[in-house]
């Protein structure tokens, strides 16, 4: 599995900043196999500009069969507030115009275009405490 | 023409400045005397709530110019204040005083103001920083520039401390979000250090203020239609129960605000055992104590203050060395 580090890979630890992740979307590589883990970890996430990051993966990814995407964070929130951070605002969530992001929401869409995705939370000595998984 | 002395408090540190009482200031042009003579205790976090305390009451329609003697001026207090940008940010809100120290606010790598004491502390003091919107095209995009700021005060303790920075940039981010969001005025960050040698622990102290109307005059002013004449008369508990609230926000039309925020900076203050407090028209609210959003629980953690303080959040945790 493909581990993308965005701190130790690309220095990139602001993964808010719009400008930035523009700016990735252009080093990252063009294809990735059909699973991959995005590291997180020690990067500051927030909605909309994070939720174009995981576009760019779910797109590049699209003709691999089954698909699984694996999310590392140590930002501790409930589930609901996590996803919101992550995938607020991202066009492959965005249904029937509907503005929030909700377990079910993300449930229904992995079901539907065979993909895993699993968030693991980490704490900040580096112990994994809580793991959400959409299927 | 009436000379204003204002005699500071013995302490600029923690939140006391935010009740510090500035004496009410009429007519234009008003010499105004900091007697900074007897402070011995000066921090950054608490030099910040000084600092936008007054500039709110300054700005209350009165123009006014500062003046100090020969003795103040070399004082280590003094040079200590100076470096913490307290008189290059208080003259941006002073008529024709901009220039008088050379512009010097707003640079981002700016030292810290480092002491020693007595019981083996280190104490690192971080020139505050003015957020100063009107620079950018998008108030938003400040917050780009805040966390870079944050990176560079902490980039020497990441890897030694369990420290869970990007929650602590979380808090900051929101607070200074909402300023971008539902004001039209500038946020002041305020930041210290403590080291201890012996625990080696840190402990973290920031304020944060802003010179808007604050949350609870922000609600009522958001309220319309049938919730005017039906919530006109919510006390601060009422109106902090809906900006607590998951999804709550009085920018209904902005696409970008999801009424998150303050959620966002109760579960990180929260995660981060921090203590933290709002400071907000008469009251301070212990944000970081509120277990569930009800407006007895919320009336639990609301302190009447009995004076107007501004707005501002004091915060407060320690981090341990791995």
């Amino acid at each position: 599995m493909k581990i993308v580090s965005f701190k130790n890979d690309y220095n990139s630890l602001d993964l808010g900043d719009p400008i930035r992740i523009s700016e990735l979307i252009i080093e990252l590589e063009d294809r990735y196999d059909g699973e991959i883990e995005l590291d997180f970890r020690g990067c500051f996430i927030d909605y909309p500009a994070t939720s174009v990051l995981i576009d760019y993966f779910i797109d590049r990814m699209r003709d691999m069969g089954k698909r699984k995407i694996v999310i590392h964070t140590d930002m501790q929130f409930d589930e609901k507030t996590l996803l919101r951070l992550i995938f607020l605002e991202s066009k492959f969530l965005m249904r029937n115009g509907a503005n929030e992001v909700v377990d079910k929401i993300l449930r229904s869409f992995a079901e539907e275009n065979n993909i895993s995705i699993e968030i693991k939370v980490w704490d900040a000595v580096g112990k994994n405490i809580d793991s959400y998984r959409y299927e | 023409m009436k000379s204003i002395n204002i005699k500071v408090w013995p302490e600029i540190c923690g939140y006391f400045p935010l009740l510090f009482v500035v004496p009410k200031i009429s007519g234009k042009g008003n010499p105004l005397y900091l007697d900074f003579k007897n402070t011995k205790d000066i921090s950054s976090s608490g030099l910040n709530c000084f600092l936008f305390k007054l500039i709110k009451e300054i700005n209350e329609g009165v123009s006014v110019n500062y003046w100090f003697t020969h003795d103040d001026i070399i004082s280590d207090g003094f040079k200590r204040i100076l470096k913490l940008n307290f008189f290059s940010v208080l003259d941006k809100y002073l008529e024709g005083r901009n220039d008088l120290w050379g512009g010097a606010y707003l640079k981002r790598k700016q030292e810290a103001v480092v002491t020693f004491d007595d019981m083996g502390l280190e104490v690192k003091s971080f020139p505050i920083y003015m957020v100063d919107f009107e620079r950018y095209d998008c108030r938003r995009d400040a917050l780009i520039d805040v966390r870079e700021w944050l990176r560079l005060i902490f980039a020497d303790y990441l890897d030694d401390y369990c420290f869970s920075f990007t929650q602590f940039q979380v808090i900051i981010n929101e607070i200074v979000k909402n300023t971008a969001d539902h004001t039209c005025a500038n946020a002041f960050i305020g930041i210290d250090v403590v080291r201890s040698a012996i625990t080696q622990c840190l402990d973290i102290t920031f304020s944060v203020g802003d010179l808007g109307e604050g949350i609870n005059n922000n609600v009522r002013m958001g309220l319309h239609g049938k919730d005017l004449s039906r919530y006109r008369n919510w006390d601060i508990t009422q109106t902090y129960k809906a900006a607590l609230s998951d999804g709550y926000t009085t920018k209904n039309g902005s696409k970008l605000n999801k009424g998150l925020g303050m959620s966002l900076i109760m579960q990180s203050a929260k995660n981060m055992r921090m203590s933290l407090s709002v400071f907000d028209a008469k009251s301070r609210g212990l944000l970081d104590k509120i277990e569930s959003i009800t407006h007895r629980e919320i009336r639990k953690n609301f302190y009447n203050i009995d004076r107007y303080v501004g707005f501002a959040y004091y915060g407060q945790f320690k981090v341990y060395k791995k």
